[in-house]
């Protein structure tokens, strides 16, 4: 039986309806979709642009007549920054070498107080420093000048970190850009965000393999990919993908788009940092920013952007060289490159730069403790995301002398001393003495590993390191201690509590008798120094430390003898305080930090205070240099120019477990620690292990010698050492020694000319 | 013999630490003069000179006239920075300094007198000159010692103390430290009267 042909015809309008419902609620449903995609790549495109980790820098490198920056280490210096060595100057970045001159063409850079012009400058110098700076285009003598600083690293997520050096539309080179549509996207400034070909054979190659494939995407595809999508390749992704790309388009112009690639996608991976952009990929492989990029260079880039890991230049580079030189090719089809360019293109080797990581990240051991400087002030998120421009005090001269000492004489400790290869840590910290400065920071001997730093975290106990501050205590007595006061070198047991009877000895475990107060210090005696300590009584001593600057020892005596768990970057800081004659300026690793545009931010500016008295102060300095002439540390003598005066001690712990030795020159603090990860003892005392690598280390740094000249308050006197009494001409062997004035000794030496002739004969003079 | 002996020696003892005391009191105690007297000009940061540069059997106690004795002012003393013999650029970075302190800019002229002090860590007039920005922008406590830094730096050159006391002085008022100031007013009033003509 037929239906009716009205509930034929009813059943097709039903039908008709129920799909017209269904449609337009997939219409609805799509609509909200689109609208949906539309409000997320907005949102991502305009708030969020890029997530821009804070950017760190090293300090500038000043340039003046009459710096001690021998010619060569200047050489040395533009070829870490990237400096291309040529035969004729071009662009900035570039310079040529003669004998006796420099001429280099600077980069221009936005600092603090404002912008350096790109200058073209003649530098005249020698191998102990530079002599003369001019302008090569106006001839005109430059006073001071300084180089582009490093770029040091930068503070991005711990976790799938992204980082990445902003690079703007206008500032990118010509050939990067159109050379990256030659090879990616011909047809980018055309289409409407996709290619219909492309999605076509695309999909026709899809659907005869049964299988979604990667390829045939925009430049604008790839981008949202890079924003917003995983790597998961299914129909439902390239559709969103598709529709995002269009409705990116709608949005925004070609050059916002382009400009977005430059600096979002993905060039490589290092460690758990992904390098995004042309900017940081520029770094990356080649250490120098992408104005500087030669043709060969650009195509490397340009043909890694095809897939990062699997052209990784570093890991693959007979594949990598084959991309390249695709992409060349392509480029001189395709008339972006003459045919000699071309060629001569081809015949460069990759040309990356030196170091493993390119120009950042070569200090990790540093830009740690710039983080933590930052971390309390700036939340995680304004230092990962907001490309704040971070200026420090690090200085890469310093930072390479010191790493260059751990990294060769560890391994040369281990073979001399016989003790197991690979066994021996150790750390450093280099800071100015008069501004605390924090130069340089190696935290292990692997120097490029960014996890544990013990020159900021591993605290251990500092030995003899202490002792200073027990007699700097002391000699803030004046009245009851001068820099020769015999002390008894003889046992002594301290009761610690009702059980804890504690009797030290001294390291040789000999008894010496008295001793005047500076050479019980120069020779490390324990005994005399435990007496002191007792006699001042322990608060004397916590107060001294506090006055350096550290402010966490126990109340117990045996912080005398080191006790006392310190970092080497905590002993900096006390030995900083000492090295400015008692003005304590907290250790600073930041100066500046500016927006990313350039705008200043912040400036940390000179703290200084007065903590410790400055005669006191001196007198310690003076015995911490009888360290050196005559005490635990002599042998540094063997290494350094004996005409430049430092002060210093060595510190050895129980077992020799540790190895200590911090110092100071007139214009640098240093400190060297010595000793193994599992607290086994090393054999290493203070002078065997870290004090010849301090040494090598002030040789290196062409250090300033420290100042003799004693402030207002203090006052040289000749001293018979044997009576420690004051002596004159006839005494043999007297020495001069310094004392807070108004507390000079005198009572005469028995060498002297006779102690009661001279009064009785002045005194005739009044009374006759 | 022996009844002369004793007194002989205390009385000796008390003249030597007497003279002692009056040549060289830290400055801090010793509101009397005397203690700053220049024998040689060394510039700053540079050579070194010899400690002997105090003038023994000085009056202390309240100001008093400086005996008539006193040997001439060494005429070679620098009188400002830029005869001192320090460094072009630093000459040039103080310069920029005070020009960005009157144009209103006292972070920025912080900014070059750091960088000054950079390459001439010891430069007691740019140590001074820190002191008087600071005082300019109210930081008493560091503008004090800065002052004294440059105090302590400048080898005793009355014309770089006159300055670095008033420094203090005035940094000691920011801080409501009246009788403080008074004493560092003096002091530098002491050492006014030693190079007055």
């Amino acid at each position: 039986m037929a239906l009716p042909p009205l509930d034929r015809r009813s059943l097709l309008r039903y039908g008709l309806i129920g799909l017209a419902l269904l449609a337009s609620v997939f219409l609805v449903w799509a609509a909200v979709q689109v609208a949906l995609l539309d409000k997320e790549i907005r949102n991502r495109f305009s708030s969020v642009r890029w997530t821009l980790p804070a950017q760190v820098f090293a300090a500038p490198q000043e340039l003046y007549p009459g710096i001690n920056l021998p010619l060569d280490e200047l050489q040395h210096e533009l070829l870490r920054l990237g400096y291309r060595q040529v035969a004729a100057l071009e662009g900035p970045g570039s310079f040529v070498a003669r004998a006796g001159t420099l001429d280099i063409a600077t980069r221009a850079f936005g600092f603090w107080d404002g912008q350096q012009k790109a200058t073209r400058m003649l530098v005249r110098g020698s191998s102990t420093g530079i002599e003369s700076i001019s302008d090569l285009s106006t001839g005109k003598a430059l006073d001071l000048t300084r180089l582009d600083p490093m770029l040091i690293g930068s503070i991005y997520p711990s976790r799938g970190g992204e980082d990445r050096v902003l690079i703007q539309l206008a500032d990118a080179p010509e050939l990067l850009v159109k050379g990256l549509q030659a090879v990616e996207d011909r047809n980018f400034y055309n289409h409407a965000g996709i290619s219909i070909r492309g999605i076509a054979r695309a999909m026709f190659e899809n659907l005869s393999n049964g299988k979604v494939r990667q390829g045939a995407s925009t430049i604008t595809q790839q981008l949202v990919k890079n924003f917003f999508l995983s790597s998961e390749r299914t129909f439902k992704r390239k559709i969103k993908e598709i529709l995002m790309a269009v409705l990116l388009e709608t949005h925004y112009s070609k050059d916002e788009i382009m400009e977005a690639y430059l600096n979002e996608i993905y060039m490589g991976q290092d460690g758990s940092r992904a390098v995004h952009g042309f900017g940081l990929a520029s770094s990356f492989y080649f250490n120098k920013p992408p104005v500087e990029l030669k043709t060969h260079e650009l195509a490397l880039l340009v043909g890694i952007v095809k897939g990062p890991s699997q052209f990784d230049p570093r890991r693959r580079p007979e594949k990598v060289r084959e991309r390249r030189d695709l992409v060349l090719r392509i480029w001189a089809e395709s008339g972006l490159i003459r045919p000699e360019e071309f060629e001569s293109a081809k015949a460069q080797p990759l040309g990356l730069s030196g170091t493993g990581r390119g120009g950042v990240e070569r200090y990790p051991a540093f830009v740690q403790l710039v983080t933590r400087q930052l971390k309390d002030q700036y939340p995680d998120e304004a230092l990962t995301t907001e490309g704040l421009r971070i200026f420090t005090t690090l200085s890469p001269r310093v930072q390479e002398a010191l790493e260059q000492r751990l990294v060769d004489d560890l391994p040369a400790l281990e073979k001399t001393r016989k003790l197991p290869s690979g066994t021996l840590e150790g750390a450093g910290v280099v800071t100015s003495a008069e501004g605390g400065e924090v130069q340089a920071i190696v935290g292990g001997r692997d120097t490029r590993f960014a996890g544990f730093n013990r020159a900021l975290d591993s605290k251990r106990q500092i030995g003899s390191l202490a002792k200073p501050f027990v007699y700097l205590a002391a000699l803030m007595e004046p009245d009851r201690y001068n820099i020769s006061t015999p002390l008894a070198d003889e046992p002594i047991t301290v009761k610690l509590s009702k059980n804890n009877i504690w009797s030290p000895s001294n390291y040789d475990k000999k008894l010496h008798g008295n001793v005047p107060l500076y050479v019980a210090l120069a020779q490390s005696y324990n005994l005399p120094t435990v007496r002191l300590g007792m006699d001042l009584g322990v608060k004397k001593v916590q107060q001294a430390f506090a006055g350096a600057g550290f402010f966490q020892t126990p109340e117990l005596p045996s912080i005398f003898l080191g006790a006392v768990d310190m970092a080497p970057l905590d002993v900096a800081q006390v030995y900083n305080t000492l090295a400015a004659s008692g003005y304590q300026t907290p250790l600073s690793a930041i100066r500046e930090v500016l927006t990313k545009e350039g705008r200043p931010l912040k400036r940390y500016a000179f703290k200084v205070k007065q903590t410790l008295p400055e005669g006191p102060v001196f007198l310690t300095t003076w015995a911490l240099r009888k360290v050196v002439e005559l005490g635990t540390a002599r042998s540094a003598y063997n290494i350094i120019d004996p005409a430049i005066k430092v002060a210093g001690k060595t510190g050895t712990t129980d077992d020799l477990r540790d190895s200590w030795f911090a110092g100071y020159s007139a214009d640098h603090v240093a400190v060297i620690w010595v000793g193994r990860d599992d607290y086994k003892p090393t054999g290493l005392s203070g002078a065997t292990g870290a004090l010849p690598i301090w040494a090598r280390l002030i040789r290196d740094l062409n250090v300033k010698s420290l100042d003799a000249t004693p402030p207002a308050e203090v006052e040289e006197m000749l001293i018979d050492p044997a009576s420690g009494l004051v002596a004159d001409d006839s005494c043999a062997g007297a020495v001069s020694l310094p004392f807070i004035a108004g507390y000079m000794p005198t009572q005469k030496a028995p060498c002297a000319a006779g102690f009661l002739e001279q009064p009785s004969q002045w005194l005739k003079e009044i009374f006759q | 013999m022996m009844f002369l002996t004793m007194p002989v020696r205390i009385a000796s003892l008390l003249l030597v630490s007497a003279l002692a005391a009056c040549a060289a009191l830290p400055p801090q105690n010793a509101p009397g003069t005397g203690v700053v007297l220049p024998t040689v000009g060394v510039p700053d940061g540079g050579g070194v000179s010899p400690g002997g540069a105090i003038l023994p059997g000085q009056p202390t106690g309240e100001p008093t006239p400086l005996p008539d004795t006193r040997p001439p002012l060494n005429p070679n003393l620098p009188k400002s920075i830029e005869t001192s013999g320090a460094a072009a650029p630093v000459i040039s970075l103080v310069k920029a300094a005070r020009a960005s302190l009157k144009a209103g800019r006292p972070d920025e002229a912080g900014a070059s007198l750091e960088r000054a002090l950079r390459i001439e860590p010891r430069n007691a007039w740019v140590w001074q000159a820190l002191s008087a920005l600071h005082i300019v922008t109210q930081q008493g406590e560091q503008a004090e010692s800065e002052a004294k830094k440059s105090i302590s730096l400048g080898r005793r050159n009355p014309y770089l103390e006159i300055e670095n006391w008033r420094l203090v002085s005035e940094a000691r008022k920011l801080r409501g430290d009246k009788a403080g100031a008074e004493e560092a007013e003096r002091k530098r009033e002491d050492l006014q009267r030693l190079i007055a003509p």
